[in-house]
């Protein structure tokens, strides 16, 4: 350190902030993939209830609830990482970036609004394929593996 | 007129790396005559900030961290007026 410096840390200075809001860096489309998931898991589990099954409403309304509150939660970790992380010029590095967030956020309530599994997975492929996009961001390559969850389906993981 | 138009300001944060890292000093010539690729201490929020200016329209600065992906500037609140500048960075005490 110069002599300089050493004499200016023992002054009182204002400082001047270069700083970004908090620049913890922590990101990761890992939790949107696993509510993602779980939305499919839950529509599963609906279709295969027993409706003569004594504790039929009991179950279905917890799977509901559940959904609902996965659904937003995928619709929630991408907004964080699409509205924190990421920057106007990722949206010109991949000019698909803005049009998936907004299919993301309808994709989620789609697959909130009913029981159908073919809208979960619509969510689930958006859901991967914004993180294939964050990884490469990053300058991570990424692949596919399988999610080894009852839903099936895969995860996208930085390699 | 101001009888001595400097002043120092210690960096805090990570947006300005490598050119400024936290715990360097700048000695500013304080003025709202700024250009293009000038480090600038500005106020933002009730906060002074520092950055580069990137574009100059009229009395509006657009201001980058050099630190891009550690930094939040205009990219996220958009224009800076002249007005809010403080001054420019003359020297770098790293």
């Amino acid at each position: 350190m110069s002599f300089i410096k050493t004499l200016l840390n023992k002054m009182n200075i204002s400082e001047v902030s270069a700083h970004c809001d908090i620049p913890c860096g922590i990101y990761d489309p890992y939790q949107a993939q696993v509510a993602a998931h779980t939305v499919v898991r839950m529509d599963d589990l609906i279709a295969g209830l027993d409706k003569n099954s004594p504790d039929y409403d009991h179950k279905l309304s917890r799977y509901i609830a559940t959904k609902e509150e996965h659904g937003e939660l995928a619709k929630h970790e991408v907004r964080v990482i699409w509205g924190d992380f990421m920057k106007p010029e990722h949206a010109q590095q991949f000019p698909e970036l803005q049009g998936l967030v907004w299919d993301i956020m309808k994709a989620g309530s789609g697959a909130r609004q009913t029981a159908d599994k073919q809208k979960a997975l619509d969510l689930l492929a958006k859901v991967q394929r914004f993180a294939e996009i964050f990884w490469q961001i990053k300058g991570k390559s990424t692949k596919r593996v399988p999610s080894n969850f009852p839903s099936g389906g895969e995860l996208v993981v930085p390699e | 007129m101001r009888l001595f138009p400097f002043k120092l300001f210690k960096v805090k944060g990570k947006s300005m790396e490598p050119t400024l890292k936290e715990g360097d000093y700048v000695l500013l010539r304080l003025t709202r005559r700024v250009k293009n690729g000038d480090l600038v201490v500005f106020n933002h929020g009730n906060k002074e900030m520092i950055k580069r200016v990137s574009k100059v329209e009229g009395s509006k600065l657009w201001v980058i961290g050099d630190n891009k992906s550690h930094s939040t500037d205009s990219r996220y609140f958009g224009w800076v007026d002249t007005k809010e500048v403080t001054g420019r960075v003359i020297w770098k005490i790293k």
